[in-house]
């Protein structure tokens, strides 16, 4: 099994999770990588993907973990097989499987946007809820998301940072930015949302599988 | 509006594998323009090729651009953005050529939805050298006469030599011709080139053509050599899904079938096979450039190949390795093999016997047998497939009541055969899918009336009384889309007049059910005074047609001749058995003794 941290930048920020998985698939078809596939019917490739990232964010910190033995030159090989944006940076070897889509939990955002640090994000902690009101299929919703903002500082005017609740439980940084401008006033426009580091609790995730290795 | 609530983003983006270099120096720019979603033109093979080819030339910057959904083009306009490529974002307006395919009639109100978020003219009159240059190409420009205006320059034919010199020539003359020049230098030195500007019609009161004025006929030029021809190895893959996201080969162009309804028969005669060498590689590095999991084996009818079982059996290394899967589009039925079906873990039949009685089918040229389908569909059934799928034609030229018939009574046999043959314990699903007949140019079909509503009513009225059976399901074409299909088919110039107002009355998107706006056209033709039905009469034989400055190789005697067989209901053979002596004889591409 290997584990690879990989990075989804610019117009790959905009590819859902479930177009990665069939990306990621191809990629490793183009890079000859040979991976284990399933029994069955339908046989598919082992990949297993830490969690959703909501798209249009940027990320610095996706992980899969995928079952091969075929790790020469893997970093490599996958870069020149990957579309724009789509960059692995590190990996592990391990015999074990992780979980990553269930182990990691919090993922941190940095957000910047004219006058975003304007706001004292902080204050967040002083309100006793933080509802946002958004719509889905089943129509419109408020909900207290106060719970799933872990931390939250300002990084200058037009910046803030923030880490949010990831996984099964998820608070979407849109959303959190919809809560922004429904409780604190924030002007509307394309924010840039950057995902710069994920969590298994409060341990680094690349730390976290420092540690699984051992 | 935030670019984030843009659905399915990816569309605009670009940043997909088997991007050519886009930082290269190039003296000229091109962008190739599909009037329909990013989804179904990356799954067109044209486009694939001649991006390519393009590309290869050190001149040249071939970029894409395709029709916008709502969404993004509402964004677009409200931040004021004009519409530009996806590779370098670079507005269409400041590309030195446009290349439009032309793939069906119904996405010609797109490529003026697709000018106007550009903010170009659409008249190319309205156009000098500072616009950039309008091209059309693909299988509708054998009667572009409704757009025709609309372009510079129409390529009859295969693009792959034509584009890339009128490109070569546009970067060798910038600067140095006006507009005019250059127009007129393609028309006189590029085969396969139709310049609308220098071609003028004069009809009379009823818009039959009385003459055609015309420097000289546009002869339709093709590739000779097939495994000369360039096919690239490689594919721009997608980030999302696409109405057909796989790779895709082509094995051979033209069909040797010859139904008289069909388009395609006649405008890319003859038949030019892909050495099964030739494929077998193109396949190889297909797959292993792309990884892409399926893999489709192009062309009119892929079990006509010569070499299609000698081909399968090269591809086994990927079948078995790489786990592709083989996608045999447009098999026909008397070639059905169950081979193939199993080999591809296929479950659903899907047949089109396109009439219901013998006789009518041997009107159509269809040269499929009661024997071929009780064969094919029984061998599928011991298979183990319980579903069918069956597509038919209604309005076809001398059809009766008793053709309609017939569609039920075979639905009914077939149901009859499943459950004498099956290895499943599913009862039967038949699906029965009818369109409308379209006479379309090239054709032997070419001067026959498009049926009325009322006829088509009545023949499905009767239809679905016959056809009350929970084992079969029924389902028409859109009668209204099919008539501005047919309308545009055999159209003429009036046409662009109409397109346009269409286009300002809301029309856009045509061949989307949910988009698709007839009375935009109704309302566009009565303010032009034109009557759309006399588009849909049958033709005199002794008529200038709108398309007749065409050469497609093709004699108009010959199609003349398959006219009377199909009234006598006598069949014509196939290509491969015989020579027809269709007028192509001459070129010495086709091996059948004569
Ligand atoms: S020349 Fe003869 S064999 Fe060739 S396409 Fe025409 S009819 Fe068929």
């Amino acid at each position: 099994m290997l584990i690879v941290k990989y990075t989804k930048k610019g117009s790959a920020c905009y590819v859902s999770h479930v177009d990665t998985l069939r990306t990621i698939n191809r990629t490793f078809s183009r890079a000859d990588v040979s991976v284990d596939y399933s029994e069955g019917f339908n046989p598919h490739m082992l990949v297993f993907f830490s969690p959703p990232n909501a798209v249009g964010v940027e990320s610095e910190c996706e992980y899969f973990a995928v079952s091969t033995k075929d790790e020469r030159d893997f970093l490599n090989r996958f870069n020149n097989n990957a579309p724009q944006g789509f960059v692995a940076q590190k990996m592990w070897v391990t015999d074990k499987n992780p979980n990553l889509a269930k182990e990691i939990t919090r993922a941190e955002y940095v957000i910047s946007g004219c006058g975003i640090g304007k706001i004292k994000v902080e204050n967040i902690f002083d309100m006793p809820e933080f509802n946002v009101s958004f719509s889905d299929k089943n129509g419109e919703k408020t909900k207290d998301y106060k719970s799933f903002v872990l931390s939250a500082k300002t990084m200058g005017d037009d910046e803030i940072c923030v880490v949010l609740k990831y996984g099964n439980e998820n608070l979407r940084p849109d959303r959190f930015i919809d809560g922004l401008v429904q409780n604190f006033g924030l002007g509307k426009q394309d924010y840039k949302i950057t995902k710069t580091k994920v969590f298994a609790n409060d341990v680094f995730a690349d730390d976290f599988l420092d540690n699984f290795m051992k | 509006m935030n670019f984030n609530e843009v659905q399915k983003p990816s569309r605009y983006v670009g940043g997909e594998f088997g991007l050519p270099d886009m930082n290269m120096q190039a003296s000229s720019t091109f962008c190739m323009c599909f009037p329909d979603t990013y989804e179904v033109g990356m799954s067109n093979l044209g486009i694939r090729i001649l991006y390519y080819i393009l590309n290869q030339q050190p001149q040249l910057r071939c970029e894409r651009c395709f029709a916008p959904w709502g969404d993004y083009a509402q964004y677009l306009k409200e931040n004021d953005l004009p519409l530009a490529s996806i590779e370098t974002k670079m507005p269409l307006k400041s590309f030195d050529m446009l290349g439009f395919s032309l793939s069906y009639e119904l996405a010609y109100s797109n490529v003026l939805y697709m000018l106007d978020l550009a903010g170009i003219p659409f008249r190319s009159k309205d156009r000098d050298e500072n616009w950039p240059l309008l091209i059309a190409g693909g299988p509708c420009v054998v009667n572009a006469e409704p757009v025709a205006d609309f372009f510079d320059i129409i390529n009859v034919g295969e693009g792959e030599e034509m584009l890339k010199n009128i490109a070569l020539a546009y970067d060798e003359n910038k600067g140095k011709m006006s507009k005019q020049e250059f127009l007129q230098y393609v028309n006189d030195n590029i085969e396969g080139v139709y310049v609308p500007s220098l071609t003028s019609f004069e009809q009379n009161e009823n818009g039959v053509v009385t003459k055609i004025n015309t420097p000289h006929k546009t002869k339709r030029v093709y590739v000779r050599n097939m495994d000369e021809s360039y096919f690239p190895d490689k594919a721009i893959v997608s980030n999302i899904e696409l109405v057909h996201d796989r790779a895709v080969a082509e094995l051979f162009r033209g069909c040797a079938n010859g139904c008289r309804f069909c388009q395609a028969g006649f405008i890319y005669r003859p038949v030019r096979e892909r050495s099964v060498e030739k494929m077998t590689d193109i396949c190889t590095k297909l797959i292993a450039n792309t990884g892409y999991d399926e893999l489709s084996l192009n062309s009119l009818s892929t079990g006509d190949y010569s070499g299609l079982k000698q081909l399968i059996q090269n591809l086994q290394p990927l079948v078995k390795e790489k786990k592709v899967r083989l996608a045999l589009p447009s098999l026909r039925l008397d070639t059905f093999d169950g081979e193939f079906a199993q080999n591809n873990r296929l479950s659903s039949l899907t047949f089109a016997p396109e009439a219901g009685t013998q006789r009518l089918r041997d009107v159509i040229n269809k040269n499929v047998t009661m024997e071929d389908i009780d064969s094919s569909v029984i061998s599928a059934f011991e298979r183990g497939f319980s579903t069918v799928k069956l597509y038919f034609m209604m309005g076809l030229p001398t059809e009766t009541m008793e053709d309609i018939d017939g569609i039920c009574e075979l639905a009914y046999h077939i149901k009859d055969l499943y459950y004498k043959h099956r290895k499943s314990k599913k009862d039967i699903k038949i699906n029965i899918s009818c369109a409308t007949f379209i006479p379309k140019p090239h054709t032997p079909f070419q001067w026959e009336a498009f049926d009325s509503y009322e006829n088509i009513s009545q023949k499905q009225a009767y239809m679905r009384q016959k056809l009350r059976n929970r084992n079969i399901s029924l389902s028409w074409h859109d009668y209204e889309s099919s008539t501005l299909e047919a309308v545009f088919a055999r159209g003429d110039r009036r046409l662009a007049n109409v397109i346009e107002q269409a286009y300002k009355n809301g029309a856009k998107f045509d061949g989307w059910t949910e988009h698709f706006k007839f009375d935009a056209y109704m309302q566009a033709f009565e303010q032009f005074g034109l009557d759309y039905k006399q588009y849909l009469r049958e033709r005199n034989e002794d008529e200038i047609l709108p398309w007749d400055y065409l050469d497609m190789g093709v004699d108009k005697n010959f199609l003349l001749r398959e006219r009377h067989k199909a009234y006598q209901a006598k069949c014509t053979l196939s290509c491969n058995k015989q020579c027809n002596a269709c007028g192509l004889q001459s070129e010495g591409l086709c091996n059948v003794n004569r």
